[in-house]
């Protein structure tokens, strides 16, 4: 094939799935010409799972997104067809926000976002080779048809498209997600260059027709009202369009499945991928736990203008008639009738502890990963790595210093930290219980945390910047005013406290901030005896109610982030020949050569050193600095 | 380029054999100056690890000792570096002579602790190991060591892996429910997660117990004898002493008027503290000596009182025995009943003024101490409990215990899951440094394997 000259670009970003996107969005917004390549310029902003955004943790990751300026939090409001406040009820750590998501709404919105963005090229086309300068570093891209494009960083966000083969029952085909062709050149190359890649599986259940469906068997799931939305600068509430359903599967669907399992190419070997196990199919559920007499599932609408449903719990990948068969045994399914069978799918990625924490390649300077690639899993996981490599590629050409988040910065920071240092050996899934710091790294102050970030980034406005300004402000304004006025020990203010089942109060009366730490009492049920309150939104009210009730907590968190910062802040000579400290036992020798931490912090969160070795290399490092005498 | 260190290794002098210890790159030559074999070579160019016999030699060159020697090449020796070891006899004169030798030949004097570390360095023991070492070394009596070496192989590990567990399933459990909104999972109680809470401070409070205990092995178990001037407290000691072969420790406090000896009985480590007699006296430095005396026979963990069986009881006797109440673990010894056959008519009335546990009557100088030392025996620790000798791993229980009650309280005043739960795992996190794990990383693991969760 001939290959010929096409272009040239600072960075060329290979995917536009919700890590390409924010990639490729990022490095233009800071100045970049960037060209972004995709399969199918129809698979832009696809969501080829469940048609929803946000959920425990990934809500969190979407609002750190928004925070630092980028769009997947306005393109899921844009497209939400219904808004759920996760875990009200089980603290503020874990609130999250969860959109149900009209698909063709939110790809139109990302293709229009992507298309209107200044120095920003869209092309539909496959990557089939990364090209290397003399020194190794990135030079260009080399696309299936022979186009050569010139440049400076390359992002890889391949999703999981790379060598994919989609499974159901016997039928194995060569094949991407949502039927979309799979890209199969790549791979090659990036062996080449040095990097290891191995094969990760995941999947996804059956698509049902709404009219096949008998919804008065099943129990409503309504989304909440009044909430906002995910993008901090919204002041309008979600509007809530559509209903899911709940319904459960029985013994027979059980049976079905048990009977069936000899031809799932998950049991009979055929899928050779590590899948993850917080994301088992139905047919896994059934033998894990086989005690457990039924299983709970979801009807999802995937859109405001489609009948199709997402049968979420349901993902298998058994033959058709077999789908068919079970979903049939399920109430309010059984005249059902399938429009998409579901599928196992298996893919290509790398071992992300290749990676530094821009997400750069340690092996070729200036190639980046992104999403699924690295790994992970879930569009919001995908959307914050490709934020965070689009930001750092730009940087890179642009000569600036690498912009690197920690872990008590929120969860991008705790995701990254942990793919680079932990490493997965399954698609890795953000959750709450990963961040020690969640009672910081909240929802509700993502923009307090990271917008001042954004903004010296460059990719958050002034605008914005001041409105979070004032937003805080206002909060303090309003938490020293509770601390300061004193409710009167009086027979009405007693009444009212007795009315909420707590103990009145005694002749020096109480700070309203002090009632407010009452279990019993809330900021808006302290209206009544408050008649000063200046009218606040609702984002305000919440933050001074979670400041003064958690605010031991919060001041404890902060100092254990204060210790810590003794071991993240420590740097780790790049040099260090690991292998040559005795000190160390041989496991942790090993994986502190092979993954080269940049921080004492970083070193002591690699499975297979221990404290006694961070300990060992806390030694080493004073006698490296002054040596035996 | 690290120095070559020497020091005396062995205990206290006098004693039969001391042990000086050279590490460091030239510790053979250091040796071969200051030791030659009776035979030909130096010890260096003869087979390493074998014992030599030859003459150990002054400054001056004449000849100190006639003893042992041997070699240890680096890297398979404790410190990981060459190693030689002197055994000479255990005068303090030979020592010295002999250490100041060796600095002469160029080492230097090793500071505490120093063989170990550089034992630690050299990838010879990890950290907790050389701590359990530390207490090994300091252990005053072979009940410390057997605490010290169950340290070392983990039964203090074990049972805080235990206790870390089920705090960790119980986080795993909210995590789950909170973190898989969509999954039928059992409801997170509130009140189920307080008992569990509850449940592992007791037992942490138990084996931060067993530091206690650990430090009355490692330490001695503190026993007081007191009784009027010349009612034969001192030959009881050396009677206790003497047939039990004491092992006398050199920290006792000697400038002070409470003598502390550390004695070995049947095994278990006793610290007897040897009051001053206990009488009214107008001199001032007496007086607080005596005071000395009542604080000693107030804190100790059993108290002896020795009266004269011989005389009369005097005034001195009874404010003796006015301390009794204030004791605990109070025995009477009724003394040298070597002097008189007779009863006297104090007795009785003595033995049924307070609860003793025990009365014996002996004569010390004679050494008829047996049954007293037998009971003394019964005040120590039993080996097969978990005895905890580490200040560090104390401290690290302490601070575990108190978190866990901090997430206890503010359950019970209705804190949500998110918040009390933060202190069950700053419980988990100080746990994991005791048995050597980190917390975050498996939380999930365990939220995987123990949980139906799916999409």
């Amino acid at each position: 094939m001939l290959d010929f000259f096409a272009g040239q670009y600072d960075i060329v970003v290979v995917g536009a799935g919700h890590a390409g996107i924010e990639a490729a969005l990022a490095a233009a917004r800071l100045g970049c010409r960037v060209l972004c390549l995709c399969t199918s310029l129809e698979g832009i902003g696809n969501m080829p799972c469940n048609p929803s955004i946000g959920g425990t943790a990934k809500g969190q990751l979407v609002r750190e997104i928004d925070a630092l300026g980028g769009e997947m939090a306005r393109a899921a409001d844009a497209a939400c067809l219904q808004f759920r406040m996760l875990n009200r009820g089980k603290g503020p750590a874990v609130y999250s926000p969860r959109a149900q998501s009209d698909r063709m709404a939110y790809r139109a919105y990302m293709r229009r976002a992507l298309e209107h963005c200044e120095h920003l090229d869209l092309a539909q086309g496959e990557c089939a080779e990364v090209l290397t300068g003399p020194q190794g570093a990135v030079r260009g891209v080399r696309l299936v048809g022979g186009a050569r494009y010139d440049c400076k960083a390359v992002i890889l966000a391949t999703g999981t498209f790379l060598g994919a083969k989609t499974f159901t029952g016997e039928v194995m085909r060569h094949m991407g997600p949502d039927g979309m062709y799979s890209a199969d050149h790549l791979t090659a190359g990036l062996e080449a260059l040095g990097l290891s890649l191995r094969r990760f599986k995941t999947g996804t259940p059956a698509r049902v027709s709404g009219k096949s469906l008998d919804f008065s068997k099943m129990t409503p799931q309504p989304g909440d009202e009044g909430e906002l939305g995910f993008a901090f600068d919204r002041t309008e509430e979600a509007v809530n369009r559509v209903t899911c359903w709940l319904t459960y599967t029985t013994p027979e669907t059980h049976a079905i499945i048990r009977a069936s399992l000899d031809r799932s190419p998950l049991y009979c070997g055929e899928i050779v991928g590590t899948g993850p196990r917080y994301c088992p199919s139905i047919e896994d559920k059934v033998v894990r736990f086989p005690e457990k007499e039924r299983h709970q599932l979801f009807l999802e609408p995937c859109g405001g203008d489609t009948d199709e449903y997402y049968v979420q719990g349901m993902s298998s990948s058994l033959p058709e008639d077999v789908q068919r068969a079970f979903l049939r045994t399920i109430p309010g399914l059984e005249r059902v009738h399938i429009l998409r069978p579901g599928y196992a799918i298996e893919y290509d990625c790398i071992d992300p502890l290749q990676l530094d924490h821009t997400l750069m390649t340690r092996a070729v300077p200036g190639l980046y990963c992104a999403g699924q690639l690295c790994g992970s899993s879930g569009y919001e996981e995908a959307a914050a790595q490709g934020l965070v490599a689009g930001i750092n590629a730009a940087r890179r050409v642009q000569d600036k210093p690498p912009f690197v988040l920690k872990r008590r910065d929120g969860y991008i920071g705790t995701l990254i930290d942990d793919l680079v240092t932990r490493g997965t050996n399954e698609p890795y899934r953000m959750m709450t219980s990963r961040s020690e710091y969640r009672l910081i790294c909240r929802q509700d102050n993502a923009d307090a945390r990271l917008m001042p970030l954004g903004h010296a980034l460059g990719l958050v406005s002034g605008r914005r910047l001041e409105a979070m300004e004032t937003r805080q402000e206002q909060i303090r304004q309003e938490i020293l005013r509770l601390q300061k006025t004193v409710a009167p020990p009086s027979p009405r203010t007693n009444a009212f406290l007795e009315a909420h089942g707590t103990a009145g109060i005694a002749l020096s009366g109480a700070s309203l901030a002090d009632l407010l730490r009452r279990p019993e009492l809330t900021y808006d049920a302290l209206a009544e005896i408050d008649p000063q309150r200046p009218a606040l939104s609702r984002q305000v009210r919440e933050q001074v109610e979670i400041g003064i009730k958690y605010e031991g907590y919060i001041r404890r968190q902060l100092k254990d982030i204060e210790e810590q910062r003794r071991l993240e802040d420590s740097p780790l000579p790049p040099d260090i020949d690991y292998l040559s400290i005795r000190t160390l036992r041989t496991e942790a020798r090993q994986k502190l050569q092979a993954v080269r931490p940049e921080t004492l912090g970083q070193a002591g969160r690699i499975s297979g050193v221990s404290p006694a070795d961070v300990g060992a290399l806390m030694v080493y490092l004073s006698h490296r600095e002054e040596p035996f005498k | 380029m690290a120095s070559t260190i020497a020091a005396c290794s062995s205990g206290s002098m006098p004693c039969a054999i001391a042990i000086v210890r050279l590490s460091g790159p030239e510790a053979f030559s250091v040796l071969d100056g200051v030791f030659v074999p009776n035979a030909g070579k130096p010890v260096s160019l003869r087979r390493p690890r074998a014992l030599h016999y030859g003459r150990l030699l002054a400054k001056d060159g004449l000849t100190l000792d006639l003893c042992l020697a041997a070699c240890f090449p680096g890297p398979h020796s404790y410190t990981g570096e060459d190693l030689a070891e002197i055994y000479c006899h255990g005068s303090q004169a030979v020592v010295a002579a002999l250490l100041d030798h060796c600095f002469a030949w160029g080492a230097v004097p090793a500071p505490p602790g120093e063989f170990t570390k550089r034992a630690f360095l050299a990838g010879r023991l990890d950290l907790t190991e050389a701590e359990a070492v530390a207490d090994l070394i300091h252990s005053q009596s072979e009940l410390g060591a057997k605490a010290a070496v169950a340290q070392l192989e983990g039964s203090v590990g074990s049972r805080v892996k235990a206790i870390r567990e089920r705090i960790m399933s119980l986080l795993a459990h909210f995590y789950a429910v909170c973190d898989y909104t969509d999954e039928d999972l059992d409801p997170f109680e509130y009140e189920k997660a307080v008992t569990v809470l509850e449940e592992a401070r007791s037992t942490l409070d138990t084996l931060h117990e067993g530091f206690r205990r650990g430090c009355l092995v490692r330490d001695g178990v503190p026993v007081a004898i007191i009784g009027k001037p010349n009612a034969g407290k001192s030959s009881l000691f050396n009677a206790l002493a003497g047939s039990q072969k004491a092992i006398v420790t050199d920290e006792a406090g000697t400038t002070r008027d409470v003598l502390e000896e550390v004695i070995s009985v049947n095994g278990a480590p006793i610290r007897i503290l040897d009051t001053a007699g206990l009488r009214n006296s107008d001199s001032k430095a007496e007086r607080m000596g005596v005071e000395r005396a009542r604080m000693a026979a107030m804190t100790a963990h059993a108290v002896i009182c020795v009266l004269d069986f011989s005389r009369d009881l005097e005034a001195e006797d009874r404010e003796v025995l006015e301390l009794i109440p204030l004791c605990e673990e109070p025995v009477l010894v009724l003394n040298k009943t070597d002097l008189t056959a007779d009863v006297p008519a104090w007795a009785a009335e003595v033995t049924a003024m307070h609860p003793w546990k025990q009365v014996f009557k002996l004569s010390a100088k004679d050494g008829q101490v047996e049954a007293l030392a037998q009971w003394l025996s019964t005040l120590a620790p039993k080996p097969q409990d978990v005895l905890i000798t580490s200040a560090r791993q104390a401290h690290l229980l302490q601070s575990a215990s108190d978190a866990l009650s901090s997430a206890v309280d503010s359950a019970r005043e209705g804190m949500t899951a998110d918040a009390f739960l933060m202190d069950a795992e700053r419980a988990v996190n100080i746990l994991g440094q005791i048995t050597g794990e980190t917390a975050s990383a498996d939380l999930a693991h365990e939220i995987f394997s123990r949980f139906c969760v799916g999409k």
